[in-house]
């Protein structure tokens, strides 16, 4: 008899609706402050987090699958054609911009090789294209080791933020020593130096936690596909 | 990963809108690195602890797997291992709740600096509590550890990293494993270590022309890449099993004196030890059994692997490179010129 406790996908599933919601917040405060920095992290971040709640928990899958896979699909290509400029601008190293094109192509590769887990956990909308071969398990463990080891360096690092805006961000802009919005590669940046609720929201910890909390989550799901 | 190959400064040119690293870069703290590969793990640990199987009672269960671990032990080995079966049994979630929030914590925990000795105290004990509970002491005691199906015990390997990676001041020189137990203790370990793992290879049913053959021959529900791997594993094992047994052995000896030897032998040996765990986790191991859905940790090939490269003899040449401040002593410097 197979118990897994049904609390456990709802806690995964109002956490990933939580990253969603935080990244909507960013995002309105960046429009706000015309500041346009790490946009695309968050714009990421309110559809995996979405659509990761809806396949914790089915009821609150909605959508077409083919829509889905296209909105990953383009925010792959997005990342990945940021990463080859990042590498052009500033030579070769490991950008911020690749472990969000890995998760929109986890996202992407749920999506067109859907599998009815062993949770059942997943979404009408995903196990209605079940017909469809499934995803590698080897290619799935291997997607979820790295996000997991993004997770903790993400932890780990000095650079608070540099999950949402890299490292070649302006030092001083990720500590917070000046005010408002600084020009940083990728537009100007949002800087967590604003007043009292924009502060707090935009506090360098708070992005590295959604990033966090999402990669454990699609990394969780992807073992539940093995 | 969030930009590894950190900078500790950066300048912003105003008018390209570029910035511009710093080209004296701060050497990086392998010990810290390898410490956060080890809470990587330890995460991926914790995960799989939250699989549907994990909250499944019965034989086909968690409680079920922790059970048959207790067969061929002694009678009061065997007691103490069904007695906590029985506990999972009768409270699957509770239980596995609990064993997957303690990973999380040591996971997270290293992660955190200001947790990381906690966390990793807690990785040894917690290591030891699933050695004996989870893996029935590692079969050793009835003969079936052997390094092949991951003996004496995958989990036994992290709490001997936790150890060698305990956090203390210093270089990495001559090897990340030196720096918290220094060379002498270090290398000792790695020969008792190797030692072990070749008496281990051929004492007890690990050595039996067919045993090889039937343990990758046992594997099921693997995706299909991997079982062509075990066919070919389970052909070339076919009756052979003596002589693969004896032959890492060997391998393991000649690794376990490696780290006495000269600094090209060393490495050397460091690249057969690797490359042989590497082999043994893919054809022996099948990745812990993961991608077939029912394991609850990768196996001995990660740790193994990870513990060959702290022990990787760093060169002279990136100590003064880096600008690290040699605190090395003159054991340790012997060691960097051979």
């Amino acid at each position: 008899m197979t118990a897994t406790p049904p609390w456990l996908y709802y806690l995964f599933a109002v956490a990933m609706l939580a990253v969603a919601a935080y990244g909507l917040v960013l995002l309105a405060v960046s429009v706000v402050t015309r500041s346009t920095g790490g946009r695309d992290v968050d714009i990421a971040h309110i559809f995996m987090g979405v659509s990761m709640a809806g396949m914790f928990v089915a009821d609150w899958a909605f959508g077409p699958s083919a829509t889905w896979e296209l909105i990953f699909a383009v925010l792959l290509i997005w990342f990945v054609v940021q990463s080859i400029q990042s590498v052009i601008a500033f030579g070769i190293h490991l950008t911020h911009y690749l472990i969000h094109a890995a998760m929109s192509f986890a996202m992407l590769l749920m999506y067109v090789f859907p599998a009815a887990t062993r949770s059942g956990a997943m979404s009408m909308s995903m196990s209605m294209a079940s017909s469809r071969s499934r995803i590698d398990p080897g290619l799935s463990l291997l997607l979820a080791f790295v996000f997991f080891a993004s997770v903790i360096f993400t932890l780990a690092s000095p650079n608070k933020g540099a999950s949402h805006h890299g490292t070649h961000t302006p030092a001083y802009a990720m500590s917070g020593a000046a005010g408002g919005t600084v020009e940083a590669p990728g537009g100007p940046l949002l800087v967590s130096t604003g007043r009292g609720a924009v502060r707090l929201i935009t506090d360098p910890r708070l992005e590295d936690a959604s990033h966090v909390v999402m990669a454990v989550g699609m990394g969780f799901m992807l073992i539940l596909m093995i | 990963m969030t930009d590894m190959t950190e900078s500790s400064s950066l300048a912003l040119e105003t008018q390209s809108q570029r910035v511009v690293t710093n080209p004296v870069a701060e050497p990086r703290d392998l010990q810290r690195t390898f410490q956060l590969v080890l809470a990587t793990v330890w995460l991926l640990d914790a995960v799989l602890q939250l699989q549907p199987f994990m909250f499944t009672r019965g034989s086909s269960g968690f409680s079920g797997m922790l059970n048959h671990m207790a067969a061929g032990n002694p009678g009061w080995v065997q007691h103490s291992i069904t007695w906590n079966a029985s506990n999972v049994n009768h409270y699957p979630v509770l239980t596995n709740s609990t064993f997957a929030l303690v990973q999380f914590l040591i996971g997270f925990g290293i992660a955190w600096r200001r947790t990381l000795k906690p966390a990793l105290a807690l990785s040894i004990v917690w290591a030891l509590f699933v050695w004996w509970f989870g893996e029935g002491v590692g079969n050793i005691l009835h003969g079936g550890a052997t390094p092949f199906s991951g003996g004496p015990g995958a989990v036994l390997f992290y709490a001997l990293l936790a150890v060698l990676l305990w956090p203390s001041e210093g270089s990495d020189g001559p090897f990340v494993a030196a720096r918290s137990v220094g060379v002498t203790a270090a290398r000792s370990v790695w020969a008792v270590v190797w030692g072990l793992l070749a008496v281990l290879a051929v004492v007890g049913s690990g050595r039996s022309p067919q045993a090889l053959h039937d343990l990758v021959a046992a594997y099921t529900g693997q995706p299909g890449w991997l079982a062509r791997i075990d066919r070919a594993t389970a052909s070339m094992f076919l009756h052979h099993g003596t002589t693969v047994a004896i032959l890492l052995a060997v391998v393991c000896l000649v690794v376990a004196v490696g780290a006495y030897l000269p600094l090209q032998f060393n490495r050397f040996t460091l690249v057969l030890g690797i490359v042989t765990y590497a082999f043994i986790w893919v054809a022996t191991e099948n990745f812990g059994g993961i991608l077939a859905g029912g394991a609850t940790d990768p196996n001995s090939g990660p740790p193994v692997i990870i513990l060959a490269l702290i022990y990787w003899p760093l060169t002279m040449a990136r100590d003064t490179a880096d600008g690290v401040p040699s605190n090395s002593t003159s054991e340790s410097k012997k060691a960097l010129v051979p």
